[in-house]
C-alpha cells in the first residue's frame, strides 16, 4: 500500500507525463490539410462522371489515409482514436455524429444538384464544404484532446 | 457509464509501471521509442518493466517491420486498462483522505 503523501506524489508524476505526451500529440497542419484535400478529391471527382475516375479518387482516399496514419505514427510515436480512448471521448462521439449528420446532407444536396438538377461541379462545391469541414475537425479533436490531457481529466 | 471501483495494484504502483500505464492509459498505441523517451528509463529498464506487465496481462507487446525496420508498439489491454483506472482512483482516494486532513 502507499501513503497520502505517496500516492499524491504518484498522481503528480501522472499529471507531468500527460502533460508531456500532450506537446508530442499534435500533428503538423499540412496532415489536416491533406486530409481534407484527399476528402475533397473524392467528393469533387463524383462531378466527372466517370466511374473509373470516382474510383480512382476512392483507391487514392482509402490509399492516402493509410498513408496519413503511418506517418502520424511516425512523428508522434502514438496512435489514438479519441472516440475509444483518452479525455474527450464522449465530447469527440458528439462532435462525430454531428459532422456525420453534416457530411451525409451535403452529399445527398451534392448529388441531387450534380446527378438529379444537373447543375455542373455541385459535387465540387460539396467536396470543398466536406474537406474543409473534416480538416477543421480534425485540428479541433486534436486540440480538444490534448486540452483534456493537459488538464487531467 | 460504471463507477470504477478503487483496488490498489502492486503490479502497476512502482514507479516506472505506474508512468508507462499513464501514457499508455491516454492512447490506443506508443511505440515504445516513445515510452522509453517520456518515462526517461533505458531501453533495458523498460524492457524488464514491460514484461513484469505483460506477465500480469496489462500490457500487449506488438512488433512490425516497416521499410526493413522493426518497430515495437506497446498498448494497454482491456484489463490493464480497468486495472490502472482502479489504482488510480484508489491513489484519489488516498489522497483524499490527505485533503480532509
Amino acid at each position: 500500500m502507499t501513503d497520502p503523501q505517496d500516492a499524491s506524489a504518484r498522481l503528480a508524476g501522472l499529471a507531468v507525463d500527460r502533460a508531456v505526451l500532450a506537446d508530442r500529440l499534435v500533428q503538423p497542419r499540412w496532415w489536416d490539410v491533406t486530409l481534407g484535400l484527399l476528402l475533397f478529391g473524392f467528393v469533387s471527382s463524383c462531378s466527372a462522371h466517370r466511374t473509373w475516375v470516382i474510383v480512382a479518387a476512392a483507391v487514392l482516399l482509402f490509399a492516402g489515409i493509410a498513408v496519413l496514419k503511418a506517418v502520424y505514427q511516425r512523428i508522434t510515436g502514438t496512435w489514438w482514436d479519441a472516440r475509444t480512448v483518452g479525455p474527450v471521448q464522449e465530447q469527440v462521439r458528439r462532435a462525430m455524429r454531428w459532422w456525420l449528420v453534416g457530411y451525409l446532407t451535403v452529399l445527398v444536396l451534392g448529388c441531387a444538384a450534380e446527378y438529379l438538377l444537373d447543375v455542373p461541379g455541385a459535387m465540387v462545391v460539396a467536396g470543398a464544404v466536406l474537406g474543409l469541414t473534416a480538416a477543421l475537425l480534425s485540428r479541433w479533436v486534436t486540440r480538444a484532446y490534448v486540452a483534456g490531457l493537459r488538464a487531467g481529466r | 457509464m460504471t463507477a470504477v471501483v478503487p483496488q490498489f495494484d502492486g503490479v502497476i504502483h512502482p514507479p516506472p509501471r505506474l508512468q508507462i500505464c499513464g501514457l499508455l492509459a491516454a492512447v490506443d498505441s506508443m511505440e515504445f521509442a516513445a515510452v522509453r523517451d517520456t518515462v526517461g528509463v533505458s531501453d533495458s529498464v523498460l524492457s524488464k518493466h514491460v514484461k513484469q506487465l505483460e506477465e500480469a496481462g496489462y500490457v500487449r507487446v506488438g512488433k512490425a517491420t516497416i521499410a526493413s525496420r522493426q518497430r515495437t508498439s506497446l498498448s494497454l489491454t482491456k484489463p490493464g486498462r480497468a486495472a490502472f483506472a482502479a489504482h488510480v482512483a484508489e491513489l484519489r482516494r488516498i489522497t483524499a483522505g490527505l485533503d480532509g486532513g
